[in-house]
């Protein structure tokens, strides 16, 4: 699938046995958007000739030279990738720090806003869930519930392009599939009124 | 010269022949300006960018012009002559990319298995034998021979797969006439082309027209066919990064069956001809 954090337009795959991979999305060869292309066993074929790439994004297989090896030096750009708290996590530092998501949490939906990160936060910690909680937030792009130690709520934001969010929203694992159903249209609730204050220009 | 100046210098299709009715008009683009066209009492058409009468000819089937009132000689295409031949424009598709990157995708035939799959290729038929490219003696066109590829359903007139020989021209930097096998004629040649509108650096208009020895199909099933094969190119050609073509050797690694492109693209850069074309490492 194709993810985009700001200009940096990133292709992330998982191969048949599971592993994840995240490179710029974009093939080496011809620029072709790596997002197109389609997984075969543990390597990602690029959709425009078929180039393969490994887990590592080293080229294994080019199909109009079935009987070529190609050189190493053919390989896409990789980021780190990982996957934590039902989320996947994207880097395009090679350094950056391990995230630091609860454990117990499952995934609820994404949800896209038209609107900055700030309008978002402003909106979720501005309705309550519907079992009363209010939502803290934790820096700019994510907030949480916490009831006697237990979470309930974990949202974490993504910025696609300036005006554009996603909120990665997830449950604690004793949500029922009630709760579920409320806070996915609490989510709706939250993205109505964070577009309708980017519409007016401030919370009211 | 600048590579707008140089492209300036060239003709461009915009219109169909016939298919403005007189005093009809059609607001378009190209290399950057808006023109506008007007269909004319004896059936032709006036082009005018800004006030300024611009030149026009007609020529296989489409109207042509060129925002230089002494443009280049338009190339020729021998068999447009050849009057047992069915003569199809395919229509226009708006293309979001390079007009370099259309003649580039045109002239590619390693991307047939996985975008036109089990139409001009499949999978596991993928391989590209070496073929031969030249520039002719006086400079003027890249010629692409000898190339061979398996095709399943090579035109709307093949009944089965077959091994298709392949002869490419570029006679302008944003033509480009093909030669191919004719499934019902094995002796002869059917000619595809591609004529391509730059409306400016990252979007044109591509107008395929064919020469062809089919005399069973129906106009629309021929026009058909040739656009449901380029609406798949179309979503390659809109899914590349960046959008004009990249001239540095280091931005986009070729292999041996790219040879072609390889070719155009030294062509292009020799010729001055990078209008639509990235000259520096981004």
């Amino acid at each position: 699938m194709r993810a985009q954090i700001g200009a940096a337009d990133i292709a992330v795959w998982r191969s048949r046995s599971g592993k994840l991979a995240a490179w710029e999305n974009r093939c080496p060869h011809r620029g072709m958007r790596l997002s197109h292309g389609f997984v075969r066993g543990e390597a990602l074929a690029c959709l425009y000739h078929g180039w393969h790439y490994n887990g590592a994004g080293i080229c294994t297989y080019i199909p109009a030279h079935p009987d070529l090896e190609p050189p190493e030096t053919i390989c896409t750009n990789a980021h780190a990738v990982a996957e934590q708290g039902g989320v996947i996590w994207v880097s395009t530092a090679s350094d950056a720090p391990a995230m630091a998501m609860p454990g117990n949490v499952h995934p609820v939906r994404s949800l896209t806003f038209d609107c900055s990160p700030e309008r978002v936060c402003d909106a979720m910690t501005t309705l309550p869930l519907p079992n009363g909680e209010t939502v803290a937030q934790d820096g700019a792009m994510a907030l949480h519930t916490e009831t006697a130690g237990k979470t309930g709520l974990v949202v974490v934001l993504q910025q696609p392009a300036p005006s554009e969010v996603t909120a990665h929203i997830l449950a604690g694992a004793d949500a029922t599939a009630q709760d579920l159903v409320a806070i996915s249209r609490w989510a709706e609730a939250v993205r109505r009124l964070a577009e309708r204050e980017g519409q007016d220009g401030g919370i009211t | 010269m600048t590579p707008l100046e140089r492209a300036r210098e060239d003709w461009y299709p915009v219109e169909i022949a016939g298919a403005l009715a007189a005093g009809q008009t059609k607001a378009t683009r190209l290399l950057g300006q808006d023109i506008v066209l007007t269909g004319t009492a004896d059936g032709s058409v006036t082009v005018t960018a800004g006030g300024e009468d611009w030149p026009v000819c007609v020529a296989f089937d489409h109207v042509w012009t060129s925002p230089s009132q002494t443009p280049r000689p338009l190339f020729e295409i021998p068999e447009a002559q050849e009057k047992e031949r069915r003569f199809v424009p395919c229509g226009v598709v708006r293309v979001k990319c390079s007009p370099l990157r259309a003649v580039e995708n045109f002239l590619d035939i390693a991307h047939f298995p996985f975008v036109h799959t089990d139409i001009l290729g499949s999978e596991p038929y993928t391989e590209v034998e070496p073929y031969k490219v030249d520039i002719t003696d006086d400079g003027a066109e890249v010629i692409a021979t000898k190339v061979k590829f398996f095709q399943p359903q090579a035109a709307k007139s093949a009944g089965g797969g077959i091994v298709t020989d392949y002869v490419y021209r570029v006679p302008a930097p944003m033509v480009s006439i093909l030669y191919k096998t004719c499934p019902p004629k094995p002796d002869a040649q059917d000619v595809i082309t591609l004529f391509v509108q730059p409306l400016d650096e990252e979007t044109c208009d591509v107008w395929p027209w064919m020469a062809l020895y089919d005399y069973d199909s129906t106009m629309p099933e021929l026009i058909q066919f040739q656009q449901m094969i380029f609406l798949q190119d179309r979503s390659i050609l809109e899914n590349q990064k960046p959008r004009k073509l990249p001239l540095d050797p280091k931005m986009e690694i070729p292999t041996r069956a790219d040879l072609t492109s390889v070719a155009y693209r030294r062509w292009l850069k020799r010729n001055g001809a990078t209008y639509g074309a990235l000259t520096d490492a981004a």
